[in-house]
């Protein structure tokens, strides 16, 4: 049984006007990490607000743990949620907003309530910053202390709106492992918003990408980088984003990491092309080559991304023959951006 | 690749006095002091010659100024009446206050909420407040008539009374009364104030609250009401400040009456001062509210300091 | 590994009979607020209504305590409304009060503008302790001040003219609107004057040209706030003026409508109400400019 399912959901805003959730349907497995990426605007956050009854849903409904809970407020459906902000009571000490949620809740009187909230803050190592109020941290112990509150109320779901959005670049990477790591300490199922495909790909036990009100692929990080749904899942995740040509009314798409000189791509079955280099970034290791192809299409500016172990001298200003393995080629319909297959495509080369 | 426009760089001279609009220093004084001057020469200026009056024999009949020592203030201090406006102002100041803060934030909380015909709704409870106090205080004294008030027939339409009240005759009620009105006018103030408060409050606190599990009075007793500290302390400054020192409710209402049961110093100082004429005396009952109203304004801002927060 | 002990997810999960009960809740709190609204609108407004329903109230009608005050019993007239606008000096005293409150902003944000920009912007270390030292002043009251004044007044020449008012009322006015300004000012962010400073103002026409109008939504609220304070004063308009034709409406209405024991009440009320209404409609337009210059100026101040 899935911990949350939402069936059939719809969120209009301005009198209808606006489709924030245009028809979603989506179902979580115990304990995995689902990652909801998409651009601004996509209704990845407004999906995780009316998971939390923060939002009420046009139509359709949100389930929790197989029952429905549309039209319940946030605190009756066992849920913890994490903010952009991390949302720390400023006048509370880092003790009492942990302890905030297990006094709303009752139930346990006020040793229980301590003993549970030192638990949590030992699972996130911030005992030591128990006395201290919320301005006096830096940032990554504030998310620590967000995380140790979500988890003091054994919630069915923890639902994190791009809680790492706040950190600088360096303590970023970090803070993805540890957050990683913890999750799969406890074993919660946690539904995860962010804008960035590098913390999707590195987090999610699965993926879903979303566009526009709708979710245009579900599924394990590797599938979706390797077979993209359509032509927005294709070019949102991967960075540089794959490359597509226009051919006989089909896009032909190759990762810039598959697009190498001829001479450095093995295998018997492979497509080439020339490519008319303008320049060539320099970018940890890596040679990222800008340029032209032409000869399987319409002429596309293209990216190749060679790695280091690609020695193949290649200049600016030259035109060099690239070539991609037959089995990296992926075909997309040219107006709907749908996944197509190759029937009929004829390439040069 | 487009050439490089070459400029004629432009530079100041060098050793270039700045103009005055630029010498921050001195501007920053010239900006300020028009207004320090015009509030030293129209306030701090009558402020010492009231105390000056306070110890002369000024009257309006005799004008001139001769020093009399603290017979003006023995004289008070001998004057019941005194004594009674003094604990009437404390009292008045005091019960008003709580009212007012606790309104304050009732109609607070309600204007912030979303809901049909609240403009309207802001119209009819701003009236209060920005409608001249004499004037509002003149319906009233209709409203609490001792022959003809509405109040009064709507009670004995319900049969809670058989003849009429005599809300500004009877001491106790005419106290209730004059407080009454304080409040009924002072409220609207409070709730704009404290609105702003209540804005300021960041969403997602509020939100992570509801997350929380946290209730409608959780939130707003451990929530809502530490994080407004601030903002009420504000209200509840203004608001005393309004009634301690206000003289027109009490002037128009009751003129102090029914036998200075309802008299505040500020009433007391103008009737002493103007009608009386006795303008020595009128000062010096005056003078005991700066210090009053001082030590109040401290404690309250003291209060805050220490409950600040963000 | 896990280490929460945590519930399988069916237990402790929502039923139906909460859900029911939650959405019950949810709909007798939003009653809750419009019964509260509406008490509130009553309790504010109740007075003014029943005022504007006096002041068309025949005198047999009014002077009778056994008639229903809410009702006409004999029809509505307006001659009392008439006679407050023919037999006495009401549009003078309205007019009175409009030249003074208009000249009064005027002076206010003349001297209180550049004020606020001094301890909102320019650093001096004596800032902080200046805009509190501001507000302080609100502690001398003009309950303790009009004794005094009316003194200087006299000694100016203007005792008995409107005059008078215009002078010494920016005393109450320039306090409380340096502090609102001082917050609007705050407000716009220092990245836009400096750009102006670099594109070659000077900080003044820097100030001129970019904060003012950025900052104009909140000059209008404290217009409107300082407006108000000015019609609402009574004290020094009662101690300096005694001609008719120089009083403003605030000692204008109750003096010329209460002659000894006689209280021409529904001209009475029919002035109340019509000097309520405008002021407490312009009010409102601006009332979320005000909130927002009392959040500046409270919450960070």
């Amino acid at each position: 049984m899935s911990v949350v399912e939402v069936r059939g959901l719809r969120k209009d805003f301005d009198s209808g006007r606006v489709h924030a959730i245009d028809g979603i349907d989506l179902a979580t497995t115990e304990g995995e990490y689902l990652v909801l990426l998409g651009p601004s605007g996509c209704g990845k956050t407004t999906l995780l607000r009316t998971i939390a009854g923060l939002e009420q849903p046009t139509k359709g409904d949100v389930l929790i743990g197989g029952r429905i809970v549309t039209g319940l407020p946030p605190r009756a459906r066992k849920i913890a949620m994490v903010f952009q902000s991390y949302a720390l009571y400023p006048h509370k000490t880092v003790l009492q907003n942990i302890v905030f949620p297990l006094k709303a809740s009752g139930g346990m009187d006020r040793a229980e309530r301590e003993q549970k909230a030192r638990w949590a803050a030992g699972l996130l190592t911030i005992e030591h910053l128990l006395s201290r109020k919320p301005r006096q941290l830096s940032g990554g112990e504030r998310q620590r202390v967000a995380l140790a509150r979500a988890l003091v109320r054994d919630p069915a779901v923890f639902l994190l709106d791009e809680p790492l959005s706040n950190l600088d670049a360096k303590l970023r990477a970090s803070a993805r492992d540890e957050l990683k790591g913890f999750q799969q300490r406890v074993g919660t199922t946690t539904i995860y918003v962010t804008h960035d495909q590098t913390e999707a790909m590195g987090l999610g036990d699965r993926i879903a990408v979303l566009y526009e009100g709708r979710v245009r692929q579900l599924g394990e990080p590797v599938e979706v980088y390797d077979h993209p749904a359509d032509t927005f899942v294709a070019t949102f995740i991967g960075s540089p984003p794959m490359n597509l040509v226009p051919v006989d009314g089909r896009l032909v798409g190759f990762r810039p990491e598959h697009l190498l000189p001829t001479e450095d791509v093995r295998g018997a079955e492979r497509t080439t092309m020339p490519l008319h280099v303008d320049r060539i970034e320099y970018l940890s290791g890596d040679r990222h080559v800008y340029g032209t192809v032409t000869g399987i299409g319409e002429p596309t500016r293209v990216i190749a991304r060679l790695p280091a172990t690609v020695t193949t001298p290649i200049a600016a200003g030259e035109t060099h023959t690239f070539a991609v393995g037959a089995d990296r080629l992926r075909f997309f319909d040219a107006e709907s951006g749908q996944r197509s297959t190759a029937a009929g495509i004829r390439l040069g080369g | 690749m487009a050439e490089a426009v070459r400029t004629e760089a432009v530079l100041p001279a060098v050793g270039a006095r700045r103009r005055l609009s630029d010498r921050e220093g001195a501007l920053a004084w010239l900006f300020l002091l028009p207004s320090v001057v015009y509030i030293v020469a129209l306030v701090a200026l009558p402020f010492v010659l009231a105390i000056g009056f306070s110890f002369s024999d000024v009257t309006a009949g005799d004008p001139s100024f001769d020093w009399v020592g603290v017979r003006n203030y023995r004289r008070i201090f001998d004057d019941p009446v005194f004594w009674h406006s003094l604990q009437n102002t404390l009292v008045f100041t005091a019960i008003s206050m709580a009212l007012i803060v606790v309104f304050g934030k009732v109609l607070a909380n309600i204007l912030v909420a979303d809901f049909r015909g609240k403009w309207l709704v802001r119209f009819l409870v701003l009236l209060p407040w920005t409608t001249p106090v004499a004037l509002s205080s003149i319906a009233w004294l209709w409203l609490l008539d001792s022959v003809y008030s509405p109040i009064d027939w709507v009670l004995r339409q319900i049969g809670l009374l058989q003849t009429n009240t005599y809300w500004l005759g009877r001491p106790h009620l005419a106290m209730a009364s004059v407080i009454a009105v304080h409040v009924w006018r002072l409220v609207p103030l409070a709730a704009v104030i404290m609105m702003a408060g209540l804005v300021a409050i960041p969403k997602e606190v509020q939100e992570q609250a509801e997350v929380d599990g946290a209730g409608f009075w959780r939130r707003m007793f451990e929530i809502t009401i530490p994080l407004t500290m601030p903002v009420i302390a504000v209200a509840a400054l203004f608001g005393a400040i309004f009634t301690f020192t206000d003289m027109t409710v009490v002037y128009i209402l009751t003129r102090g009456g029914p036998t200075n049961s309802t008299q505040v110093l500020a009433s007391w100082a103008f009737f002493r001062g103007i009608e009386g004429g006795d303008v020595a005396q009128g000062a010096a009952i005056a003078l005991f509210l700066f210090p009053l109203l001082l030590a109040a304004a401290i404690a309250i801002l003291r209060a805050v300091r220490r409950m600040e927060v963000l | 590994m896990r280490v929460s002990a945590q519930a399988t997810t069916a237990v402790d999960v929502p039923t139906e009979a909460e859900r029911r009960r939650a959405s019950r809740r949810h709909r007798l709190g939003r009653t809750g607020l419009y019964v509260s609204a509406i008490l509130a609108a009553l309790i504010g407004a109740g007075p003014f209504v029943w005022a504007a329903i006096t002041a068309l109230k025949q005198d047999p009608d009014l002077y009778n305590p056994d008639n229903n005050p809410f009702v006409f019993n004999p029809a509505p007239t307006f001659q009392h409304v008439r006679y407050l606008f023919d037999q006495t000096a009401f549009l003078t005293f309205a007019w009175n009060t409009l030249w003074v409150g208009v000249l009064v902003v005027a002076i206010t944000l003349l001297l209180g503008m550049p004020a606020a920009y001094s301890l909102a912007r320019l650093d001096r270390p004596w800032s902080g302790p200046m805009g509190v030292a501001i507000f302080f002043v609100y502690l001398v009251p003009p309950s303790l001040l009009f004794l005094s004044l009316s003194r200087i007044v006299a000694a100016t020449g203007l005792q008995d003219s409107t005059w008078s008012l215009v002078l010494i009322y920016p005393t109450i006015t320039i306090p409380v609107s340096v502090w609102l300004l001082i917050g609007y000012l705050k407000s716009v962010p220092r990245d836009i004057e400096e750009q102006a400073m670099v594109d070659g103002y000077s900080r003044l026409g820097a100030f001129l040209r970019t904060v003012v109008p950025l900052a104009l939504p909140g000059i209008v609220a404290v217009v409107v706030f300082a407006f108000t304070l000015t019609a609402s004063e009574f004290i020094y308009a009662l101690a300096f003026i005694s001609p008719t034709h120089e009083k403003v409406i605030s000692t204008g209405v109750p003096t010329e409508l209460i002659r000894g024991d006689v209280f021409f009440w529904q001209s009475l009320q029919a002035a109340t109400v019509l000097v309520a209404v405008p002021i407490a409609f312009v009010f409102n337009l601006f009332l979320e400019r005000l909130i927002a210059g009392f959040t500046m100026g409270a919450v960070k101040g």
